[in-house]
């Protein structure tokens, strides 16, 4: 999925601006359902009218709640990741559960946040991660990811 | 089958890799960047160079091992000035085959180095060269210094094992405590996390190494920027250098291929020394072939030159420009070549390469490359680190050993084996 902006989102939805979902239109919904801050079905003439049903199944296929977007904004775009492991070697979480990962050298361990796999980044355990705790503060892997392939949204 | 193995898709040689195996397959791979992943895969790819053939009068025809290797030997030793070329992709067996044959046939032997990191060892022998190891610079590195390189592009586990994540012995807060300095002519992937971009004006190097170095020296610049960089930020990153316990310069080609050439690199490594007298300081090359360096050491220490090496005289002798294989064969000198692990026809300028198609070429390649196709002899080669062992040096030349872990396809031998069989070629048709 590359980078969709607000336009193309907007496209997706009915476009009626009948303000049901306490927005004033359709295209501050689209901002906030890229921004995560919305659910594609908070929307109801989606939910409710047959003739959206396409465009709530394409919207509900790209904004779908996965729980590590819902928990911890945890977003990964693995088309854009190189597989440099930055993310997992900086990972504060992992260096403590495994400091021989956090001093540089690989291991396949299954009690990580994220590991390296084929080349590409693959989420294990994501109740490993650090913004699971109240703080939420922890941004050390979309910091160091010069793909751009980590992204941390804002939760709720 | 789990196996723990070495990556040879660029020269940090990560020896963490592991591969899952069922039989002859790689079912998955675990800590490879993608750089390495796609070597990988290739492995089994239908790219592949299958068999020998050779090309003559009547067309291109398939023909035994043998049959190739003592056509091979025929071209180098009927030609005046045979080069052998290429030789960064091999092992250090290769590489000590190659020179021997280099011996026997008379010809010239250079690496691919002379067009890039080659400059390395020229400037050394004028300046020095102040190195350490990557672990050292893991363990102790708090300051961290990209020069025209982009690991982000070229080896993408750099920052991650050795440089900038890393927590070792003095560095235990790992990216806490080190600072990442990114000089670049453009924002590159490095330069997004780098805490101090300096993005200088092109093939000003030159200009602003020997800026830093008077500023290194306590002297006052009468101008307010140099090459495009304000002459402030230079003097707080000169005083952010001199506080900070040891530091780690990688270049890349973007300092070498920018105006003077290795000149940069010289004023680069006496920065680096000056830099000595404060705190510690290295220099380190991001060579890119898995054993480009390794090349320069093997030829050093069996002819002391560390590359473009002519047999012609029965002693080794170098000059580089003189005896280095793109002024050759600029010249028109050259008229024959052997070329192992390299694919010049895609990678020299166009000149260059339309009178490398003159000349037969013999060539020694795992894959078929635009290089193989214009070929006068062709040999398949296993491919070095996957099919077949050896040693390779890292880019700060420390020795690696790669283990093969796939057997190599019916009747391919390494590149080390079919150099000795060529060598041994050679030594009969010259009884
Ligand atoms: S947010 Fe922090 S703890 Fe969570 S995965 Fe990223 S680096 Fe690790
Ligand atoms: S830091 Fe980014 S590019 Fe590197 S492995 Fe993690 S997600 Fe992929
Ligand atoms: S950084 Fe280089 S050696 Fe390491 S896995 Fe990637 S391609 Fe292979």
């Amino acid at each position: 999925m590359s980078k969709l902006n607000a336009y193309q989102v907007y496209k997706m939805l009915p476009g009626i601006n009948c303000q049901k979902c306490g927005e004033p239109n359709c295209m501050i919904f689209a901002v906030k359902l890229l921004k995560g801050e919305k659910q594609p079905e908070d929307c109801p003439p989606l939910i409710e009218d047959e003739k959206y049903k396409d465009k709530l199944q394409q919207l509900k296929e790209i904004f779908s709640p996965k729980d590590a977007v819902a928990e911890t904004g945890l977003v990964i775009h693995p088309e854009k990741c190189t597989g440099c492991g930055n993310c997992v070697v900086g990972c504060p979480a992992i260096a403590a559960e495994c400091p021989l990962i956090g001093s540089g050298k690989g291991e396949v361990r299954d009690n990580v946040v994220f590991r390296v796999e084929n080349g590409k980044i693959k989420v294990v355990d994501l109740k490993k991660c650090r913004r699971y705790s109240p703080i939420k503060t922890c941004r050390v892997c979309e910091m160091y990811c010069f793909s751009g392939a980590i992204e941390l949204r804002t939760v709720a | 089958m789990r196996f723990k193995t070495v990556c040879t898709g660029c020269s940090l040689l990560c020896d963490d890799i592991m591969v899952d195996l069922e039989g002859e397959r790689i079912v998955s791979t675990f800590n490879l960047c993608a750089h390495g992943e796609e070597k990988f895969i290739k492995a089994r790819g239908t790219e592949r160079l299958l068999k020998p053939f050779v090309r003559d009068s009547n067309g291109v025809r398939e023909v035994s091992l043998d049959e190739a290797a003592e056509r091979a030997a025929e071209i180098l030793l009927n030609a005046e000035r045979p080069v052998l070329w290429g030789w960064s992709s091999s092992s250090i067996e290769a590489q000590m085959a190659g020179i021997e044959l280099a011996r026997e046939v008379g010809g010239i032997i250079d690496n691919t180095g002379s067009i890039c990191h080659g400059a390395i060892w020229f400037a050394a022998s004028e300046s020095g060269l102040p190195m350490a190891t990557l672990g050292e610079v893991m363990n102790r590195a708090d300051v961290v210094v990209y020069w025209g390189s982009d690991p982000g592009h070229s080896h993408p586990r750099h920052l991650s094992r050795y440089s900038v994540l890393p927590r070792g012995i003095y560095t235990q807060s790992g990216y806490e405590q080190r600072r990442v300095y990114v000089f670049d002519i453009r924002r590159t992937r490095v330069g997004k996390i780098a805490n101090t971009l300096i993005e200088l004006e092109p093939n000003k190097d030159y200009e602003l190494i020997t800026a830093m170095r008077l500023l290194l020296k306590g002297r006052k610049l009468r101008v307010d920027k140099v090459a495009g960089v304000s002459t402030k930020i230079l003097e707080k990153v000169i005083q952010e250098w001199k506080e900070r316990d040891f530091g780690a310069v990688f270049y890349g080609m973007g300092l070498l291929a920018s105006r003077g050439k290795y000149r940069n690199l010289e004023a680069l490594l006496r920065l680096v020394w000056e830099m000595n007298e404060y705190t510690r300081f290295v220099v380190l090359p991001m060579a890119g072939h898995f054993n480009m360096i390794g090349f320069n050491h093997v030829a050093a220490s069996v002819t002391s030159y560390p590359l473009g090496i002519d047999f012609s005289r029965h002693i080794p002798y170098s000059n580089p420009g003189e005896t280095t294989f793109a002024e050759m064969l600029q010249r028109g000198e050259v008229d024959a070549a052997f070329i192992i692990g390299s694919n010049p026809l895609l990678n020299f300028p166009a000149k260059l390469a339309r009178k490398l198609t003159r000349i037969p070429l013999v060539v020694v390649d795992c894959f078929k490359t635009l290089t193989v196709k214009h070929a006068t002899v062709a040999m398949p080669a296993a491919i070095t680190g996957i099919e077949a062992g050896g040693v390779a040096y890292r880019m700060d030349s420390v020795p690696i050993i790669l283990k093969e872990f796939l057997n190599p396809p019916e009747g391919v031998l390494s590149d080390a084996d079919i150099t000795r069989i060529i060598v041994e070629k050679v030594r009969k048709r010259k009884n």
